[in-house]
C-alpha cells in the first residue's frame, strides 16, 4: 500500500481519541504537575516554590510509610489477584456446566460499591460483634484471633483483604475473554499430541494469552498504586497513616488539609512510579519474547 | 478431553473442581446477599446482628430512598450519561486502537495513551472543573460524558490492544487484496472479531462511569442533574449514617449493572461464534 | 457500503452528544429573577434534612416570583470536597453551612467571607444578641471578627446504664480509682466498661478534651490554642498518659478502630454490651426508647491529679453554622435576596424546627422540652447548672493539626504511641504552620 495514502486514514482515526484524551486528561495532569511546584491552599494565590514540596515530602516519614504500604499492596495484589483470576478463568474455560452463571457470580463483587464491602468487612473483623474470630475458633485456629483493625501488625493487611478480594472477578473476566478468543484447535491439538492438562496450560495456553497477562499485570499494578476507597472508608488511612496508601495520603493532604501543592506532588510521584514500573515491565516482557 | 472421561481420577478432579467453584461462588455471592439483607434492616440490627436475617421484611428503606431523593430522575441521568459515554468511547478507542496496532505502530503514542490509567482521579478534580469552566460547560451532563470518556480511554485502549493484536494479520492482507479500504477492513473484519474485547471494555467502562462519585460531585451542581451515585451518597448522615437506607440505595444501583453485564455476556458469546464462522 | 455504517455511527454519536448537551444544559432562567445558591451538608440521609427541607421549601415557594434558589445538599464528606473545588474555581455558593476555627481560616484570609456584623446591621429580624454568649467564638478569626452565624451547639455526655450498674451492685464512679474498680467488675462479667473507640478521632477526640478540662489551667490552655498554637503542655501529656492507663486497665473495647466512630461506639452501649459511653446529642436518634429510659447522665470521674470538679463542667460548643459569600452579598443585585435567605436560615422558625431533630440551638429560642426525646430532656436538665468548656477541635488553629490530632489519637488508642509522642506529633504540625 502506498505510504502516503495511509496518512489521512491514520489522522482521521486517531484524531478524536487523541483530542479528547489530551484536553480532558493530559492537560489536567500537566496542571496538576504545575500545582506540585507551588504552595497552594486552594483558596489564595498560588506561590511558586520550585521543588520545595518534593523535598519536604521525601523527608517526611509519613510519606515513606504510605509509600511502602503501597508497594506491599502492589506485590500482594500481583501475587493473589493474577494467579487466582487466571486459575478461576481456566477452570471456567474447561467446559464447566453453568459456566455463564459462575462467571456472573464471580464478577458480582466488582459491581458492589466499596463502601458496602468495607462496612461489611469492618463488622466482620470487629472482635466484639464480628464473626471472623468466631470462625477461626470454630475451625481450631482460635489462637490467631486478634483485634484485626487495632493490632499494628495486622491492620494494614486486614484493610488490604477486601480490596484484593473484591477485584479478582475483574481478572477472571479478562482472562476468560482471552481464553475464549484463543483458537480452540490449539489446545485440542496439544492434547491429541498427548500433553496432559498441566502441560497444555503452561506450554500452549499461557504463551497464547501472554498479551492479556501483561494487561492484567499493568492493571493490577496501576490499580494498586491508585488505591483509595477501602482504606479511606474502613480506617481513614489510620491509625496515623498505618493503613494509608499513596492515594489516601494524597487525598488527605490535598482535600482534608487543603495543601494542594503537596497533594499534587504526591500525585506526580504516583504517576512516575507507575510509569517506571510499566516501562520496566514492558521492557522485560519484550526482552523475554525476543528470546 | 474425551481421553480422560472414563477414568476414576477424572471423576474425582471434576468433583473437586465443582466444589471449589461453588465455594468461590458462595464467597462471591455473599456480599451482594449481605447488602440485600441489610437493606431491609435498621442500624440497630445491622450492628447488633450484622450477619443475621432481618426480623421482618420491611420495605421502609426502599420507600424512603424513592421518596427522599429524586431517584427516577437521577437514574435516568446516570443511564444517559453512561450509555453516551460508552458509544463515544467504543467508537473512538477502537478506531485509535486499530491504527496503533495494525497500521502505524508507535511506541510513543501507546505510552502516551497508557498514562491515563496511572492518574488517581482526585488529581483531576480541580483541573477538570477549571477546564470546563473555561469552555463554558459548567453544571452540564455533557461535561461528565467527556470526562468519563477521557478517563476510560487508557484502560479501554490497553485492553482492546490485546484483542486487536491477537487477530491474525493475514486477514488484513487478504482483505486488502480483495480490494477493501482501511475503513472497510476495520468495520468488516476487525470490529466483529474483536467483539469479546469490546464487550469487556464496555463492561468495565460502564462500571467505572456508573459507580463514579467524585467527577459527578465536582462537575454537577444542580439537584436535577445529579447522577444516581451522587444521590445515593447523599443518604449518608453527617454523624450517624443509616446503613440500611444506604444499602437499599446500593441495591437500586447494582441491579441495572448486573442486567447490563448479562446483556453484554450474550454479546461476547455472539461475537465469538461470529468470529469462529469467519475465521 | 460498510463505509457508510461508520459515517452513520459517528453521526449517531454526535447527535446523541448534541441531544445530551441540550438536555443537560437546559436552564429555565427568567431575567427578572435573582438566582441564589444555597448549599448545606444536610443531605437526604441526615436527620436534620427532614426538619430543614419543609421550611426551606415554604420559603422557596413564597419567593418563587423574585428568586431562583438552588439548594445543593451533599453528605458531609462529599460536601467538604465540593466546597473546596468550588472555592478553587471561584464558584463558592452564596450562602452555605460550614465549619469555623482552623477549617475556615484559608477562606477568611482570602477575604471570601462576609463579616457577619455587616449582615446583622442590615437584618431587621435577626440580631447578634439573639444568640447565646460565646456561640460566635468558633467563628471568630484572628482579626477578632466573626465570619459565620452559628446554628448548632452541642453538649458532651457520659451515659451510664442504670440497669447494668444495679445488676452488679455498683455505684456510679466519681474518682479514677472507683472507675477502675467498676471496670474490673464489669470486665469480669464480660461487659465493656466504657464504649469509647477511636476511628478518625471519634469520639476519642472530644473525650480527650473533656478530660483535659479537669486539669488546672486546662480550659485556658485550650482557649489559648487558637492564637498561640501551643499544644505541647504538661496537661496534654498527662491526659494522654491517663488514657493509656485506661486502655491498659481495659476500660475501653479491645478493638478501638472497629468500634470507633459515632455509630459503632454507641452501638455497644445500646446493645447492653457496654455499661457507659461518651456521646453527643446528634446520636440520640439511634438510642432506642428502653435504653433512654435506663440511661443516666453522669459526670466523668475525676482523673488522677485533676483539680477541677467534673460535676461542675461540661463540654459545650458551637458545631457549625452558615456563612455568607462576601462578593455575592456586596453585589447590589443579589444583596436583598441573600439577606432574605439568611433571615430564613437564622429565623426562630427554622431553629425551632431543627431542635426537633435533637439539635441544641445556638440561638436563644424556647425549646419545647416535652416534645423532645427523654434522653434529650435528661441532657438539658443535666446541663442546666454546668459551666460550658471548649474542646480542642474548635480552637485548633489549622485543619491539618485537627487531622493529625485525630489520626494520632487512633494510634494512641491502639497503644502504638506514648503520650509524649502523641503530643509531639500534633505540636510538629502546629510548629510547621507558624
Amino acid at each position: 500500500m502506498n505510504k502516503y495514502k495511509k496518512v489521512p486514514v491514520c489522522i482521521g482515526f486517531l484524531l478524536p481519541v487523541f483530542l479528547i484524551y489530551t484536553i480532558f486528561l493530559f492537560v489536567p495532569l500537566v496542571q496538576s504537575a504545575y500545582y506540585s511546584l507551588t504552595s497552594w491552599n486552594g483558596v489564595t494565590e498560588k506561590v511558586f516554590v520550585g521543588l520545595d514540596n518534593f523535598k519536604a515530602l521525601f523527608s517526611n516519614s509519613d510519606y515513606w510509610i504510605t509509600f511502602w504500604n503501597t508497594i506491599k499492596l502492589v506485590v500482594i495484589s500481583l501475587c493473589i489477584q493474577i494467579p487466582v483470576g487466571l486459575l478461576l478463568a481456566y477452570l471456567l474455560y474447561s467446559k464447566v456446566k453453568g459456566m455463564k452463571i459462575f462467571r456472573t457470580i464471580f464478577f458480582l463483587p466488582v459491581v458492589i460499591a466499596p463502601v458496602a464491602i468495607s462496612l461489611m468487612f469492618s463488622l466482620f473483623y470487629n472482635s466484639e460483634i464480628g464473626i471472623f474470630n468466631k470462625v477461626l475458633e470454630a475451625i481450631g485456629l482460635g489462637r490467631f484471633a486478634t483485634n484485626w483493625l487495632s493490632n499494628i501488625h495486622t491492620l494494614l493487611y486486614a484493610v488490604m483483604v477486601p480490596q484484593v478480594w473484591q477485584y479478582i472477578g475483574l481478572y477472571v473476566t479478562i482472562f476468560l475473554g482471552a481464553l475464549q478468543s484463543m483458537p480452540e484447535e490449539l489446545s485440542e491439538s496439544a492434547q491429541i499430541d498427548g500433553a496432559n492438562r498441566t502441560q497444555t496450560f503452561f506450554h500452549v495456553v499461557l504463551p497464547e494469552i501472554a498479551n492479556f497477562t501483561n494487561i492484567c499485570v499493568i492493571l493490577c499494578v496501576t490499580g494498586s498504586l491508585k488505591a483509595f476507597e477501602h482504606s479511606w472508608i474502613m480506617t481513614g488511612g489510620g491509625p496515623g497513616v498505618r493503613s494509608a496508601y499513596l492515594g489516601v495520603y494524597m487525598y488527605k493532604t490535598a482535600f482534608v488539609n487543603s495543601d494542594f501543592g503537596t497533594g499534587s506532588a504526591i500525585t506526580v510521584t504516583i504517576v512516575l512510579l507507575s510509569l517506571v514500573i510499566t516501562v520496566l515491565f514492558n521492557t522485560i516482557s519484550a526482552w523475554r519474547e525476543k528470546r | 478431553m474425551r481421553f480422560f472421561r472414563k477414568s476414576w481420577k477424572y471423576q474425582v478432579t471434576t468433583v473437586i473442581k465443582y466444589l471449589f467453584l461453588i465455594l468461590v461462588a458462595i464467597v462471591s455471592l455473599y456480599p451482594f446477599i449481605w447488602v440485600l439483607i441489610s437493606s431491609f434492616k435498621d442500624n440497630n440490627s445491622i450492628f447488633g446482628d450484622p450477619f443475621g436475617l432481618p426480623v421482618k421484611i420491611a420495605f421502609e428503606n426502599y420507600k424512603e430512598v424513592w421518596a427522599g431523593a429524586d431517584v427516577g430522575r437521577n437514574f435516568l441521568n446516570s443511564m444517559i450519561v453512561c450509555l453516551t459515554t460508552l458509544v463515544i468511547l467504543i467508537i473512538i478507542t477502537s478506531m485509535g486502537c486499530y491504527i496503533l496496532t495494525r497500521v502505524w505502530k508507535n511506541t510513543f503514542l501507546s505510552t502516551y495513551f497508557s498514562l491515563g490509567i496511572m492518574i488517581p482521579i482526585h488529581a483531576l478534580l480541580i483541573p477538570s472543573v477549571l477546564i470546563f469552566k473555561k469552555i463554558g460547560l459548567t453544571d452540564n451532563l455533557f461535561s461528565l460524558v467527556l470526562m468519563y470518556t477521557a478517563i476510560n480511554i487508557s484502560l479501554s485502549m490497553y485492553i482492546m490492544n490485546g484483542f486487536f493484536d491477537s487477530i491474525p494479520r493475514e486477514m488484513d492482507e487478504a482483505a486488502t487484496i480483495d480490494g477493501c479500504s482501511r475503513s472497510q477492513i476495520f468495520l468488516r473484519i476487525i470490529f466483529p472479531i474483536a467483539k469479546p474485547g469490546i464487550a469487556t471494555v464496555a463492561t468495565l467502562a460502564f462500571l467505572n462511569c456508573w459507580n463514579d462519585l467524585l467527577m459527578g460531585l465536582v462537575l454537577i451542581s444542580s439537584p436535577q442533574k445529579k447522577t444516581l451515585s451522587l444521590a445515593i451518597s447523599a443518604l449518608k448522615g453527617s454523624y450517624a449514617t443509616r446503613y440500611g437506607l444506604l444499602c437499599a440505595g446500593f441495591v437500586i444501583s447494582i441491579v441495572p449493572v448486573v442486567i447490563m453485564y448479562l446483556f453484554f455476556q450474550k454479546q461476547v458469546i455472539a461475537g465469538m461464534t461470529a468470529g469462529a464462522v469467519k475465521g | 457500503m460498510k463505509g457508510k455504517k461508520l459515517v452513520s455511527l459517528s453521526m449517531a454519536a454526535v447527535m446523541c452528544a448534541g441531544g445530551l448537551a441540550v438536555y443537560g444544559g437546559q436552564e429555565v432562567k427568567a431575567d427578572d429573577k435573582v438566582s441564589v445558591v444555597v448549599a448545606t451538608n444536610w443531605g437526604e440521609g441526615d436527620s436534620k434534612y427532614d426538619y430543614f427541607y419543609p421550611v426551606f421549601q415554604k420559603f422557596q415557594e413564597e419567593n418563587a416570583d423574585t428568586m431562583d434558589i438552588t439548594l445543593q445538599t451533599y453528605s458531609t464528606e462529599d460536601y467538604k470536597t465540593k466546597i473546596k473545588t468550588q472555592t478553587a474555581s471561584g464558584d463558592l455558593p452564596d450562602v452555605f453551612t460550614y465549619w469555623g476555627g482552623g477549617i475556615m481560616k484559608d477562606m477568611v484570609d482570602a477575604g471570601l467571607l462576609l463579616n457577619v456584623d455587616d449582615y446583622f446591621a442590615d437584618s431587621e429580624s435577626v440580631a447578634k444578641e439573639d444568640f447565646d454568649d460565646g456561640a460566635f467564638d468558633y467563628y471568630i478569626a484572628g482579626d477578632g471578627n466573626a465570619y459565620g452565624i452559628p446554628i448548632e451547639s452541642t453538649r458532651g455526655v457520659l451515659l451510664a446504664n442504670k440497669t447494668l450498674f444495679e445488676q452488679y451492685n455498683l455505684e456510679y464512679p466519681t474518682t479514677y480509682d472507683e472507675l477502675l474498680e467498676v471496670g474490673k467488675v464489669f470486665n469480669e462479667n464480660g461487659i465493656i466498661p466504657m464504649a469509647i473507640g477511636s476511628n478518625g478521632g471519634t469520639p476519642s477526640e472530644f473525650f480527650y478534651s473533656e478530660l483535659y478540662n479537669q486539669y488546672e489551667g486546662g480550659a485556658d490552655e485550650i482557649a489559648a490554642l487558637a492564637s498561640g498554637g501551643n499544644f505541647n503542655t504538661d496537661n496534654a501529656v498527662k491526659v494522654a498518659d491517663t488514657l493509656l492507663d485506661m486502655i491498659d486497665n481495659k476500660l475501653f473495647p479491645e478493638d478501638t478502630m472497629a468500634n470507633g466512630g459515632w455509630s459503632a461506639s454507641l452501638q455497644l452501649y445500646t446493645d447492653g454490651k457496654a455499661a457507659m459511653t461518651y456521646t453527643y446529642p446528634w446520636m440520640y436518634e439511634s438510642i432506642p426508647d428502653d435504653i433512654q429510659e435506663c440511661s443516666d447522665i453522669i459526670p466523668i470521674p475525676q482523673m488522677p491529679g485533676a483539680t477541677i470538679d467534673p460535676a461542675t463542667i461540661e463540654t459545650g460548643f458551637t458545631v457549625y453554622g452558615f456563612m455568607i459569600n462576601k462578593a455575592s452579598y456586596e453585589d447590589p443585585e443579589k444583596h436583598d435576596a441573600i439577606l432574605k435567605v439568611c433571615d430564613m436560615l437564622a429565623s426562630d422558625e427554622l431553629t425551632e424546627s431543627l431542635t426537633e431533630s435533637g439539635m441544641i440551638p445556638c440561638k436563644k429560642v424556647e425549646v419545647n422540652k416535652d416534645s423532645q426525646k427523654l434522653i434529650m430532656q435528661k441532657t438539658l436538665d443535666y446541663a442546666a447548672d454546668k459551666t460550658l468548656v471548649q474542646v480542642h477541635y474548635t480552637t485548633m488553629p489549622s485543619a491539618e493539626a485537627i487531622t493529625m490530632m485525630d489520626s494520632s489519637l487512633d494510634e494512641l488508642f491502639i497503644n502504638a504511641l506514648t503520650g509524649q509522642e502523641f503530643v509531639d506529633k500534633v505540636q510538629a504540625v502546629l510548629d510547621k504552620e507558624k
